[in-house]
């Protein structure tokens, strides 16, 4: 029978043993742990639509963040530290997302959060990443951010939020397609969204609004809404989405035949949807809003070819392991620039570890100007410490024998707004 | 209990083989509560499709294009299942009840009902298959991305950590179109196996042809406005 192990543990074994490890950790090679933290990866939670009605966005979202996470850590990482990614599904569900920020923090040890697309994850996330204190770097192109609705540990400095796009967008409208614009937009917060921005940025340039036709969000059959669009719209702007947006389109071309208003929509509605789809020929020669445009164009930038090689987009907006998996590649983007802005706001920061968060988010907000370049391949941008928002170009594209053609850039000027918060006046 | 609706099986040391359901034909009696347990796993099967479809999103007032995710319906759909359970219960406790009650032959109503609920059981594999194939298809590709590096430590080991998901088959006719005949014929085929059973099973108890027919009508109709129900489920918008 065996004696406890207790009883055989005298007090000089004891010291032998300490004395033991202590020599040993003196030994060149043996590396501590304030050591270690030096070349310890940074550890970014992202926070992916993996599942929900987000999941299209959430994959290539997912796509592009490995892609730049790789040309950042070939290229020597951040401050000579790997980055390494810790994924959380936020199931596109507000409670899941701030779920998540609580995982990243709290049992990851996540130096910042990174993500997500959807409007009402972010705002239900933003407040806990506040609570947290960790910095929560979004990709979703809400306004919520600029609007001062959330906190000083949210930004967004790697996408253009809503109000700039729909804004930037009536100077084109107006010159190029017609002065009396109807609004078909279904009746919710992302349609309202841009039937007020919209109309308020098109009425302030001249132009008219002559009919707004909100759809209900359920509604299948579109024929019926047809005739409340009056004969002397010369442009229907459209951001029908979901999944009757085939439905809608074939109706609309039932409807007008050749002789319909000039289109206008954004991309959103057929986002990650090949074009050439049955029943989308009515777009033929319709003009789209698009955050970065899908088909390589005539004017590539190096940056683009660069960008679009790396994240495996072929010339045409698809995977190149599958042509018929189109991207969505007007939002994506957002995730490689934001990366790269984190990155610079490290080694700007000098950020060694949690304590810096502070200093790496006044890092940003003294951020400014992006020049295009290879971490920002959709465009220069402007970055507005003061709301968290970045500003930069839109592209309006023309659909031309089933592809997307671009039309007009905007410039960035064409996308600001006064100011609606000052979160830098906010403490820590 | 699946596993009796399999094609080979062995009894008495003997293998047998034989069409989907035949050894179920065998059993002479289930008890009652077994049309619970059976309506509830069908309930399960269908409420999860119907839960995603814009016609129950209707029903709790909440925009399907701006769905705040799962856990902003848990009670919703906890409700939902549950009455949806219920009311498949009830309804074929119903049809098997009007179906015996216009036959000459005496029958003990509580000895035949848990039998008789063996038919919903090819029905529920059927659901299975049609509403879990396309969630399928997507997640057969992750295992096997991740079967490549099952520690997540980067390793390759066969090649296929690289592969990148694809659901581009959900976007094209062509694709849908095959997606859709297989769910389809999944259901139909469910429906059928499970009125064939249900007749075999009557043919156990009930002597004469007439009986046997009446006894089988009502259960037909709930059958036929089943299927309705599954491929209208499959084929309605929905969300995710």
């Amino acid at each position: 029978m065996k004696k406890n192990s207790k009883s055989n543990l005298s007090r000089r074994k004891l010291m032998k043993s300490i004395a033991a490890v202590g020599s040993i950790s003196a030994m060149p090679g043996f590396v501590n742990y304030s050591q270690a933290s030096s070349s310890a990866p940074i550890r970014i939670g992202f926070q992916v639509h993996r599942t929900g009605i987000g999941a299209a966005y959430g994959r290539w979202y997912d796509r592009t963040t490995q892609a730049a996470v790789k040309i950042i850590n070939d290229s020597g990482g951040i401050n000579g530290r790997p980055l390494e990614i810790i994924s959380e599904d936020d199931g596109t569900d507000p409670k899941r997302g701030a779920e998540a920020l609580e995982k990243f923090a709290n049992q990851h040890n996540c130096d910042v959060a990174f993500g997500t697309l959807f409007s009402h994850v972010v705002i239900g996330s933003a407040p806990r990443a506040g609570e947290l204190k960790l910095p929560y770097f979004v990709v979703s192109e809400g306004h919520h951010v600029a609007s001062g609705m959330l906190n000083r540990y949210t930004l967004q400095p790697g996408i253009t939020d809503v109000k700039s796009q729909v804004q930037a967008m009536a100077p084109f409208v107006k010159d190029n397609l017609g002065k009396k614009v109807t609004m078909v937009y279904p009746d919710f917060a992302f349609g309202h969204d841009h039937r007020d921005y919209f109309s308020a940025a098109f009425e302030s340039q001249g132009g008219e609004i002559i009919a707004k036709v909100p759809i209900p969000p359920t509604e299948s059959s579109f024929s019926k809404y047809f005739p409340k669009i009056p004969r002397d719209t010369e442009v229907l702007y459209h951001v029908m989405v979901g999944p009757a947006v085939l439905t809608f389109v074939k109706e609309l071309g039932e409807f007008y035949g050749s002789k319909g208003p000039k289109l206008f929509g954004f991309i959103d509605s057929v986002e990650a949807v090949d074009l050439n789809t049955p029943g989308l020929e009515f777009l033929d020669g319709s003009y789209f809003w698009e955050g970065n445009p899908r088909y390589a164009q005539d004017n590539q930038t190096v940056h683009d070819q660069f960008y679009r090689t790396a994240v495996g987009v072929d010339k045409n907006g698809a995977s190149v392991s599958d042509p018929k998996d189109v991207s969505t590649y007007a939002h994506m983007f957002g995730c490689w620039e934001t990366l790269h802005i984190i990155k610079k706001g490290m080694e700007v920061s000098g950020y060694s570890d949690v304590k810096d968060r502070s200093k790496l988010i006044e890092a940003v907000e003294s951020m400014n100007n992006m020049p295009l370049s290879q971490a920002h391949p959709q465009g220069a941008k402007i970055f507005n410490g003061k709301t968290h928002q970045t500003f930069g170009h839109q592209y309006i594209t023309k659909m031309t024998n089933g592809k997307l053609v671009l039309a007009h850039t905007t410039s960035i000027e064409d996308t600001f707004y006064p100011d609606e918060v000052d979160y830098t006046k906010q403490s820590f | 209990m699946l596993s009796k609706l399999s094609l080979f099986w062995f009894e008495n040391r003997k293998a047998y083989f034989g069409f989907f359901g035949s050894q179920l034909t065998h059993i002479n009696y289930l008890p009652p509560l077994t049309v619970l347990f059976l309506a509830i796993i069908l309930a399960t099967l269908s409420f999860d499709g119907l839960n995603e479809t814009f016609f129950w999103f209707k029903i709790i007032n909440i925009n399907p294009l701006e769905f705040h995710g799962r856990s902003s319906v848990i009670f919703q759909n906890s409700i939902g299942l549950l009455a949806f359970a219920i009311f498949l219960f009830f309804i074929f406790l119903l049809t098997i009840y009007l179906g015996h009650k216009f036959i000459y032959e005496k029958i003990e109503f509580n000895k035949i009902i848990g039998i008789n609920s063996i038919a919903l059981l090819p029905i529920a594999i059927a659901y299975h298959i049609a509403h879990y194939l396309t969630t399928f298809l997507v997640n057969i590709q992750y295992f096997y991305k991740v079967l490549s590096d099952p520690f997540n430590n980067g390793s390759n080991y066969f090649g296929t950590g690289n592969i990148h998901v694809t659901t581009s088959f959900f976007n094209s006719i062509e694709t849908v179109r095959i997606i859709w005949l297989i769910q389809a014929f999944a259901i139909v085929f469910g429906h059928v196996i499970a009125v064939l059973l249900a007749h075999s099973i009557s043919e156990k108890y009930l002597k004469s042809k007439s009986s046997l027919l009446i006894s089988q009508f009502p259960i037909s109709i709930f059958m036929i406005c089943y299927t309705f129900l599954g491929l209208w489920i499959l084929s309605t918008p929905s969300v995710g």
